[in-house]
């Protein structure tokens, strides 16, 4: 880890199959309500039998680095922090719904309880010690590589310049964090 | 046959801003068109035209106040809505939004209080005065009127929303239905409050010309958005898909382009070139009706299909 | 949202309070504690995990990174399966079925009571082979082979026929044992039928993901695009029940084209003369007309397996493809075996082993004799010659209990852990039998269709609950010890299945072998290890014994060696080389509503414990998984659109489920999730949704293991 660390995911939907541990690790750790959830599984299915293929696309907050959540927000509450993470202060939420429909991604969601609106934070709590966000430790293929994208030793650095991958919707300008492997 | 490809996904909700906020965006557009058209009355000939000033200067501050509690209840926590005025987010248009507002129904306030007979403020005679509130309340009302569309054109994740015809559609329709609000009022007022026995001719005949011409603009617009969005990128012709030919088809042609354009403009159209010199309530009562309908009815389409489509990522 | 949102005004001052900022929300708390334990999410896996308990509640799991199976991941039943701890559908308190068919709470004290004296005076009418116990097997098992032999029957039963017998018959016929695959060094994996991604087993797909960033191949043969072939090179969308022909292909080649490795075949193996005699039948060029693959295919499969040598392997399967599937399960089985021997790959890296189990210490040692076993035969003729020889001891044959019940040879039964009144072909006939049983008694965490028919049924403490044995389910290249911790205090008047078993055996007048706790029992299990139970409790997995090493050990085959000709299996009267063997019954090619009822797993669900997970349901539904499978163009000449109603009928039953129209399926076949269909009242969460491909399968034997034959189904599938 570097001194200022800028958080990145690797995602490589070549070896995603599908099985939701992700989902349900993210649900638990962030201690959701049954129907929200900060990340999903994407299906697509390509071609006509038997030439025919399937792809899971894991899709969550992608941490823009031009986030248009937090340009829309009208309190400040969506923010940005140094290390890359795109957060929300949940005080000053007042569930306007703006960035969830300024989100590309359809990231956020609206917490049915308390009326304010949260996503993935890659787990902002466990980082610095060692742990993982819960959806990249529980990931039985290795599919999601997350880290420090200034730490020029980190997993995702070497992985970053050895693969090619994209940012998914790089025209819209949001400038992600998640970048994908895909194949 | 072409790649077969499917596209399996889900969505927790579609919709998260629904008629309150279409009703906070009409009567929005409504406060602030009025208010342009009554200021815009009253530089040309204030006199001739003194009904549509003040109708207009009656009206302006009260359908945004009922809009705003609308935005109000929209919230999620509505109990935190005054959080909006304890900062400024430049880039949020929201944010901008909320402070433009406000400051409109401080003025439209102040113009409603000088346009009554009784000079409650003392201002008649501080014409510096009255032109620098007559004039910031144009420059209000024309941000207002801009910033509905603005709220909605500047989020890349919808296509639908996110082309520039949707600020020019939004704005022209806005004035169109201050007209229609001033057209309504003076249908129920006979005699408006000009002096002359034909002071409502003179009105209404500044009302259609108007009215004539904004519609004549809102039809061109509507084609340029419709055209503009069919040869765009795939995102974008899906949704304009969803509006033109899904579930919203019959409120699209019929709520607005018919009944919120075509029907009011021949109306127009019909008093201009017949040249009717004199006011048809009940004429001007059914096409301004209309067009406020219209009004309504377009913003409810393009809030609640803007928010199914979705820019298409991969 | 509208309503919830004045309602919680207050709430929602509160929360502003208590957490500032999502980040915070999903940090780990100070306070949250980490125990590590055994996940029983799906019982087959056990897979390593710590379970953290925050304010005295459960919060979520993370995976033990030393245990093989797992390897520091968890699965998503893993996660979810922790917290239905707190599922209101738990059984709180022994109860008992009334005269009008509800239950009534009793105590433990009568529950025994009772239970003993009925089960007394049924033993002695009928003897005590009259008398069985069914079960999941886990680690605990031990404990219902003491219970049943203490009794005197010889009567345990798992699953095993409606699942892997078939496969495991095989691999006993061919090497002895079941191999365990070697897939992360492998270069060339080929998976017939055997989906780890769907019906998961983590560690395998760990390593296939590993191995494949290494550039090796990965084929899957699978009439529907499985989970697992996301990841494959090549799909193989074989027609179903043909497997064989595809296999003995691709021997054909490698046997004609002299592919194989002459050493190893020459030195480990017996048989390889008539194989090849008889394999010159089963060229590619006659395989195609019956899988569907094409010729080229096939030749190429074959040559770039046996090109990888010894470094390629056939996985050893499951349940799909041959476990327990078709009338030619066994044989394909052993086609798989052969195929991959021939290579050579037996015992090598990249290859197929056999897995270090430890030998675990037993009770005799610290002075608990164990009870003899009976001599008498399994009621189910499992390893009967003349009955099912191929068939295995320890597992009996599961669907044969409702039969032997209407046939008068079983009286009284005990289910934990199991339920075989959802799990079990033909629901009506596996009711009328379970029905007949004159004692029934099911031991589980929640009221399963089984516990609803039964006499008594007595709650066992959930897994986060209590402490259970040491287990050696984590044996692959070396052998690992874990077990189920206890991590929070029982909710409710449950208890572990030692207590019950013990409570159960003083009035059975067999407590004498019935006189030790939990922990002298694991004390004993570990005591050839050196190693104590405070370590494996602390660390949650020890590795015991040396590693594996790449090398031919003798097979436990009668001739020590390798049988590509099995002498035994011919003594028996069954085919001693895989011959092409026709499915049971096959879909009528000329009705354009008749198709194969396949079925699977998906990875969110197990059997059918798990669709009254309440979080894995709403995953089913937020999902669309609750559908059956169809291929797309079949589905549209029948007037079947995406998410569409159909109706599915076969001889035994009809139901109603939503379609997914699909190109990932072969033509003949409609594939359905296995997890559904749940009847049990009591299962507030699954009770009526989606449907059960043992709703629509007869109950059959197959001759030589006794196994289910669950794709031996014809449905007809027609919109509603
Ligand atoms: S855990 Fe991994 S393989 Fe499973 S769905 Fe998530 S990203 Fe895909
Ligand atoms: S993905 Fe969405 S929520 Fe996340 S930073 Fe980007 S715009 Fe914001
Ligand atoms: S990083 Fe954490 S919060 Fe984000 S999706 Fe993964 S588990 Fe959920």
């Amino acid at each position: 880890m570097s001194a200022n660390p800028k958080w990145a995911m690797i995602i490589d939907t070549t070896r995603c199959v599908g099985c939701l541990a992700c989902v349900a690790a993210c649900h638990n750790q962030n201690e959701l309500p049954m129907t929200e959830y900060f990340n999903r599984i994407e299906e697509q299915e390509f071609g006509h039998f038997p030439n025919y293929n399937r792809r899971f696309t894991p899709m969550q907050c992608q941490h823009c680095d031009n986030p248009p959540c937090v340009g829309v927000c009208p309190t400040g509450a969506s923010y940005k922090r140094d290390d890359g993470i795109v957060a929300v202060d949940i005080k000053k939420c007042i569930g306007c719904k703006y960035c969830i429909l300024s989100c590309p991604y359809n990231a956020r969601v609206v917490n049915d309880e308390h009326g304010y609106v949260h996503k993935c934070s890659f787990c902002a709590g466990l980082l610095g010690k060692d742990d993982l966000p819960a959806c990249v430790g529980t990931c039985p293929t290795g599919v999601r590589v997350f880290g420090d994208l200034n730490d020029p030793n980190s997993e995702i650095s070497k992985l970053a310049a050895t693969k090619k991958t994209v940012q998914i919707g790089k025209d819209l300008n949001t400038r992600p964090s998640i970048y994908y492997i895909i194949g | 046959m072409g790649n077969h490809q499917i596209k399996r996904t889900q969505t927790l909700r579609e919709i998260y801003w629904n008629y309150l906020i279409t009703f906070y965006l009409f009567s929005a557009g409504i406060s602030a068109g009025a208010m342009i058209v009554s200021i815009a009355a009253d530089f040309i000939n204030p006199a001739k035209y003194v009904s549509v000033v003040r109708a207009g200067a009656y009206i302006a501050p009260f359908p945004i106040m009922a809009g705003m509690v609308g935005l109000v209840f929209d919230l999620e926590r509505p109990w935190l809505f005054w959080l909006l005025l304890t900062t400024f987010q430049y880039k949020s248009i929201m944010s901008v939004g909320a402070w433009i507002i406000s400051l409109f129904s401080g003025v439209s306030i102040v113009y409603f209080i000088i346009n009554l007979p009784k000079d409650y403020l003392k201002l008649k005679s501080k014409t510096g005065t009255v032109n620098t509130i007559k004039l910031s309340g144009f420059v209000l009302s024309t941000c207002v009127a801009l910033y509905t569309g603005l709220l909605l054109s500047t989020l890349t994740a919808r296509p639908l929303w996110n082309t520039p015809m949707i600020p020019v559609l939004l704005f022209i329709s806005a004035i169109i239905d201050g007209l229609a609000a001033i057209s309504l009022v003076l249908c129920l007022k006979r005699g408006g409050w000009g002096g002359a026995p034909n002071e409502t001719d003179f009105s209404h005949s500044f009302i259609t010309k108007v009215d004539f011409t904004l519609l004549y603009f809102l039809s061109l617009a509507t084609a340029i958005f419709l055209i503009g969005m069919g040869r765009s990128t795939e995102s974008a012709v899906s949704a304009l898909a969803v509006v033109t030919g899904g579930g919203f088809s019959v409120s699209f042609w019929i709520g607005f382009v018919a009944a919120g354009i075509v029907i009011p403009f021949i109306a127009a159209a019909y008093e201009l070139f017949a040249k009717v010199k004199t006011h048809k309530p009940w004429l001007s009562f059914i096409s301004a009706t209309l067009a406020l309908l219209g009004g309504y009815i377009v913003r409810s389409v393009i809030i609640d299909a803007g928010q199914l489509t979705k820019t298409i990522l991969y | 949202m509208r309503a919830a949102a004045g309602s919680a005004l207050a709430s929602g001052l509160a929360a502003g309070t208590l957490s500032c900022s999502t980040e915070r929300a999903a940090g780990v708390r100070p306070d949250a504690s980490k125990i590590p334990t055994q996940c029983q999410g799906c019982g087959a896996n056990r897979c390593g995990i710590y379970v953290y308990v925050k304010n005295g509640r459960v919060w979520k799991a993370d995976g033990n990174p030393k245990t093989y199976n797992n390897a520091g991941t968890v699965c998503p039943r893993g996660h979810a399966y922790i917290q239905d701890i707190y599922n209101p559908d738990r059984i709180k308190q022994p109860l008992k079925r009334t005269d009008k068919g509800t239950y009534e709470p009793i105590t433990w004290e009568q529950a025994f009571e009772e239970i003993s004296t009925k089960l007394n005076l049924l033993i002695m009418d009928d003897g005590p082979q009259s008398v069985f116990w069914i079960q999941y097997p886990m680690a605990n098992m031990p404990l219902a082979f003491r219970f049943m032999h203490a009794l005197g029957s010889p009567n345990t039963i798992t699953h095993g026929a409606t699942c892997f017998t078939a496969r495991n018959a095989a691999f006993n016929a061919t090497c002895g044992g079941l191999p365990d695959n070697d897939l992360k060094n492998s270069r060339y994996i080929i998976m017939v039928g055997r989906n780890p991604a769907g019906g998961v087993k983590l560690q395998q797909i760990r390593d296939i993901a590993e191995a494949k960033r290494k550039g090796a191949r990965l084929v899957v043969l699978d009439p529907r695009h499985s989970e697992t072939a996301v990841m494959a090179d090549d799909w193989l969308a074989v027609r179903p029940a043909s497997d064989l022909a595809f296999l003995l292909a691709m021997i054909n080649v490698i046997i004609e084209e002299g592919l194989y490795d002459h050493k190893f075949v020459e030195e480990h193996t017996i048989g390889f003369d008539s194989l090849r005699d008889e394999i010159v039948t089963y060229p590619p060029e006659w395989a195609e007309k019956i899988c569907d693959i094409p010729k080229e295919t096939i030749y190429r499969i074959a040559r770039e397996f046996a090109f990888n040598k010894p470094r390629a392997l056939i996985h050893r399967g499951y349940h799909g493809g041959y476990g327990a599937g078709y009338l030619n399960s066994f044989q394909t089985a052993r086609a798989v075996a052969i195929a991959n021997f021939l290579i050579g790959n037996y015992e090598r890296v990249g290859g197929l082993f056999m897995p270090l189990k430890p030998t675990l210490g037993e009770l005799e040692k610290g002075g608990h004799p164990a009870p003899a076993i009976p001599d008498v035969e399994k009621a189910d003729g499992a390893g009967v010659p003349g009955r099912y020889p191929t068939a295995s001891y320890s597992d009996g044959i599961a669907h044969a209990v409702p039969e032997l019940a209407l046939a008068g040879k079983l009286k009284a039964g005990f289910v934990y852990h199991m339920n075989p009144v959802r799990t079990n072909p033909n629901p009506a006939r596996v009711i009328a039998g379970y029905k007949k049983l004159e004692l029934l008694v099911t031991i589980d965490c929640v009221m399963s269709e089984t516990a609803a028919l039964s006499h008594y049924v007595l709650p066992e403490s959930f897994f986060l609950e209590r402490d259970d044995h040491v287990d050696t389910v984590h044996s692959g290249p070396v052998a690992q010890l874990t077990m189920v911790q206890q991590v929070v205090k029982p909710m409710y008047d449950t208890k572990p299945l030692l207590e019950i078993i013990t409570g159960l055996s003083r009035g059975l007048g067999i407590g004498k072998y019935f006189n030790f706790t939990m922990d002298e029992l694991n004390d004993l299990r570990l005591r050839p290890f050196g190693v104590t139970l405070d370590e494996l409790k602390k660390g949650g997995v020890i590795e015991v014994g040396p590693r594996w090493e790449e090398g031919f050990k003798p097979c436990k085959t009668p001739s020590g060696k390798i049988e590509f000709y099995s002498s035994q299996l011919e003594a028996w009267g069954l085919d001693p080389m895989p011959r092409w063997q026709e499915p049971l019954v096959a879909p009528d090619s000329s009705d354009k509503n008749s198709f194969r009822l396949l079925h699977g797993k998906q990875a969110i669900h197990t059997h059918s414990m798990t669709a009254n997970v309440p979080y894995l349901m709403e995953l089913s539904s937020r999902y669309d998984m609750i559908r059956l499978w169809i291929n797309r163009k079949r589905a549209e000449a029948i007037g079947l659109k995406d998410g569409d109603t159909a109706v599915v009928e076969s001889d035994i039953g009809k139901g109603t489920v939503r379609v997914r129209l699909t190109d990932g399926l072969h033509p003949s076949a409609v594939w359905m999730p296995s997890g559904y269909g749940i009847f049990s009242k009591y299962l507030t969460t699954a009770y009526g949704k989606g449907i059960n491909y043992n709703d629509f399968l007869d109950t059959y034997f197959d001759p030589a293991v006794g196994h289910i034959m669950s794709n031996e189904i014809i449905v007809r599938v027609a919109k509603a």
